[in-house]
């Protein structure tokens, strides 16, 4: 028999857990555990480890209740520490934090595979965000994704070089040609291959499928003119 | 202006093309002289060289010149010439001041004296030549003047005087292994030994003279002083009582070639010495046939000098021999040659014998003649011998009051130097010093200047930690009081209070957000810009960073950064709420000491004067100054605002 797929919930607010808890049991049948503080909640992730271990992790980032003798003190201390354990468990983040420097931190360094707002979150939204959780695919939610999309837009416009190459990009027909044309800030010249790994960081960032869809997503969102 | 220069150096080159070319005249025609004067030695040659050269400014062949015109105008006793060589060499001197013709010009003003046998002025000027060559250091001539010096004296029968002179030449002339000079003063030396006695200590000096003879170059030179050495040696045996080996030696030189025809003045006197030495030993017919031979020959040369020794050594064997006739005759004939040709001591011995010869009134007046003369000779050596010691004597207490002079001046001059160099000892101290307080002045403020901005610097993050401090009570303490409140008035069913608390918590929530930071070591300052930036960007808010890369954020201090990003933040939210911009422009530069951070809106702007700062420009301002940063504010109206912030990278 297949068993069921075991998914802890750490918040501080009880409201919060039985909200989620109603939404996943609306998604599927899960072994659902919740605990309201992270030191718990990292105990029973390891204890659990070697016999019937949890799958998925939800957990808040700022938790009110913690005391003098609380060891982790919020949820990045707790993704921090089951990371450097190396626990295989996929973690998701339901939070009220949307200032792009929590979530840039959070995303940039402890790289979960989702980012959920409790303001926005609902049934379905849950539902793609644990499908996509246990394919090892990441899932941030809208308004997330727009501000990571935003701070992107304003590292490359802050990026000289990046503004170089997208500039210059339509008027050469080959990516080869640019080496040459594209200098960094020192005034040396920059290796072709420097050129293609900037390139795809970019298509990256931007979200763009190709060479072509990057110019157009940078001309579409002010980058370059 | 081109043409007239290009003149003017046609002009100089043309002229120096004719200097030169007369130049080379000048030296052509000269040495045709020269070598025509070597084949003939026609003085007035000399003379036509010295003239062609006078116009001219080849000082050292005019130098050249007159020495030799002066030395030949003296061997030809030609007073004139050395007259002309002297002034000119005098006018040398005046001209380009070189001592050596000076030197030469009392040398041969001495010489000049000399000839006309002004003793003791030849002495002073030989003197005065020699002290210029002391000075010159140029030995030899110094060694040459002590040499003549010592020649007159011993002929002025001074003869300490000329031994001192002689010793002091010697000084001057060993070092330098010169032979004809040296020779002729051990001959000197050995002269006066002799006529003071001291015959054994003579002839070792002329037997230095001989060895020194034998090196000299020519045949010729070797010949003559052997001939002097003969006869001196043989004169100084014959002094000392032993005639025979006198004229061993006297005989050993008139057996030398050719004597006779070539040095006949020395023939006659090595005859006349060994006709002498003949006579003392009793030798009647040999010293007789001497006296004789001499004679004739002196006679044949027409030497009138050697013609009145003849006389006065035969009227003297007459006399010896009691042949008053012959006596008398050539006593006569001496006191007549010697008279004319001034020689006083011949004239005194010819007066004695002819004082001895005549009797009566005739007699007594030689006899009172001889007296007056010898009286007169005996003074006038006097005079010279006290007059050489005198010029000796004043020249060397002028030395002397010279050297004490000289000595009292180095003496005052190294007083006056160390007192120079006190001085600067000491002002360089006191330079130093004051550098060094001055440095250790500006170390210790540059010192409290650092420690006061690290203070500041410090004060500022004590505050950052104490409004995280703050923004953690405010959400976990205010946030969650709130929270249980809200939770209570929704159970007890009062929704719109309810609704209220929640918006008093958001509210709590973006002050607690707005106060807490980030850390820059887990977050760079530049990200952090970035997501600062990220928070407020929009298609109609544009915010451009420059220069962010510019400025190396590792080492500048975290409060610096915190105040900047703050004054970033402060900026863009005001900007947002009051400005109606879509655009700002943020840039940062750095140079060695500071950050300068420019934050330009393309908005509406203000005006800076007429309307009261907000509280938020006025905390930032605060920031900035407290970090002795400099802030500044302009705003144009419809135009935009720009901030402009330097903050110190550290306290200097």
């Amino acid at each position: 028999m297949a068993t069921k797929i075991r998914i802890l919930i750490v918040d501080d607010h009880q409201l919060v857990i039985q909200g989620i808890l109603c939404s996943l049991k609306e998604v599927g049948d899960f072994d659902v555990v919740t605990t309201n503080n992270c030191d718990d909640a990292f105990q029973l992730i390891k204890s659990h480890q070697k016999n019937n271990p949890f799958q998925l992790l939800f957990t808040d980032l700022s938790f009110d209740n913690s005391t003098k003798d609380t060891n982790l003190d919020g949820g990045e201390e707790l993704i921090k520490a089951i990371k450097n354990n190396e626990f295989n468990i996929k973690i998701g983040v339901i939070t009220g934090h949307t200032e792009t420097n929590r979530v840039y931190n959070v995303i940039s360094n402890l790289n979960p595979n989702a980012y959920l707002l409790k303001s926005k979150c609902d049934v379905t939204e849950i539902g793609f965000a644990v499908q996509k959780m246990l394919a090892n695919d990441y899932y941030y939610t809208h308004e997330i994704h727009q501000k990571i999309m935003r701070r992107n837009i304003i590292q490359i416009q802050m990026d000289n070089v990046a503004i170089q190459i997208l500039k210059e990009l339509p008027n050469h027909p080959k990516i080869s040609n640019l080496e040459g044309v594209i200098t960094k800030n020192d005034g040396s010249i920059l290796k072709l291959r420097s050129i293609e790994t900037k390139l795809a960081n970019l298509r990256v960032d931007l979200n763009a499928n190709n060479n072509t869809d990057l110019i157009l997503k940078a001309k579409e969102l002010g980058i370059i003119d | 202006m081109y043409k007239k220069t290009t003149l003017f150096i046609y002009f100089i080159l043309f002229s120096t093309f004719v200097f030169s070319q007369e130049n080379k005249d000048v030296k052509d025609s000269i040495s045709f002289y020269l070598k025509s004067f070597k084949e003939n030695k026609d003085l007035n040659l000399l003379k036509k060289a010295v003239l062609i050269a006078e116009p001219t400014n080849l000082d050292s062949l005019k130098r050249e010149l007159n020495i030799k015109y002066g030395i030949y105008g003296y061997l030809k006793k030609d007073t004139t010439s050395l007259f002309i060589s002297q002034q000119n060499l005098l006018k040398l001197y005046l001209e380009s001041k070189d001592s050596f013709a000076l030197a030469k010009h009392y040398h041969y003003k001495a010489l000049i004296f000399r000839l006309k046998f002004i003793k003791d002025s030849s002495f002073y000027y030989y003197h005065k030549s020699k002290k210029i060559s002391i000075n010159l250091k140029d030995s030899l001539e110094v060694a040459r003047r002590l040499l003549s010096m010592a020649r007159d004296q011993e002929m002025q029968r001074d003869y300490l005087g000329s031994e001192i002179s002689s010793v002091e030449a010697l000084k001057y002339i060993e070092p330098l292994n010169e032979i004809r000079y040296t020779a002729n003063i051990y001959n000197n030396l050995g002269l006066v030994l002799t006529q003071t006695k001291r015959f054994a200590e003579a002839r070792e000096n002329f037997l230095i003279f001989k060895k020194l003879n034998d090196k000299k170059p020519t045949e010729k030179e070797r010949k003559k002083a052997n001939i002097d050495y003969f006869i001196n040696v043989g004169l100084s045996y014959a002094d000392e009582g032993k005639h025979k080996k006198a004229v061993e030696y006297y005989k050993q030189g008139l057996s030398i070639k050719g004597i006779e025809t070539e040095y006949p003045r020395r023939y006659h006197t090595l005859t006349d010495n060994l006709a002498y030495s003949n006579f003392k030993l009793g030798n009647k017919t040999l010293a007789l046939n001497g006296y004789k031979k001499a004679l004739l020959s002196r006679e044949k040369y027409k030497n009138l000098y050697g013609q009145s020794i003849s006389h006065s050594l035969l009227s003297n064997f007459y006399i010896f021999y009691n042949d008053k006739q012959k006596a008398l005759f050539h006593a006569k004939k001496g006191l007549q040659i010697s008279l004319k040709i001034h020689n006083s001591r011949r004239i005194l011995e010819n007066l004695k014998y002819l004082s001895q010869l005549t009797k009566g009134e005739k007699g007594k007046q030689y006899l009172m003649d001889y007296i007056q003369l010898s009286d007169s000779i005996t003074k006038r050596e006097r005079n010279l011998k006290n007059q050489f010691a005198k010029i000796r004597y004043e020249t060397e207490k002028k030395d002397k009051e010279n050297n004490s002079l000289k000595e009292e001046n180095n003496k005052k001059q190294l007083l006056l130097e160390s007192e120079k160099q006190q001085k600067i000892i000491g002002w360089l101290i006191a330079g130093v010093s004051i550098l060094f307080i001055g440095f250790g002045i500006s170390i210790v403020s540059n010192r409290r200047k650092k420690l006061l901005f690290e203070a500041k610097l410090q004060q500022v993050e004590v505050r950052e930690n104490e409004r995280q401090q703050i923004a953690k009570s405010l959400h976990d303490e205010v946030a969650g009081d709130i929270r249980m409140l809200h939770l209570k008035l929704s159970k007890a069913n009062q929704l719109d209070e309810a609704e209220k608390l929640n918006v008093i918590k958001e509210n709590v929530r973006t002050l607690s957000h707005q106060l807490s930071s980030e850390s820059f070591e887990m977050v760079s300052f530049k990200d952090q810009i970035i997501n600062l930036i990220s928070d407020y960007f929009d298609v109609n808010f544009k915010i451009k960073v420059e220069g962010i890369d510019n400025v190396n954020w590792l080492e500048v201090n975290n409060a610096i950064k915190r105040t900047l990003f703050l004054s970033i933040r402060e900026s863009i939210q005001n900007t947002k709420k009051h400005a109606e911009a879509d655009q700002i422009n943020i840039t940062f530069s750095e140079t060695k000491k500071a950050i300068f951070l420019v934050i330009f809106d393309n908005g509406k702007g203000f005006d800076v004067e007429g309307k009261k700062n907000g509280i938020g420009l006025k905390n930032l301002r605060e920031r900035i100054v407290e970090i002795n940063g400099v802030f500044s504010l302009e705003s144009k109206l419809e135009i935009g605002t720009t901030i402009k912030i330097e903050t110190p990278k550290n306290g200097n």
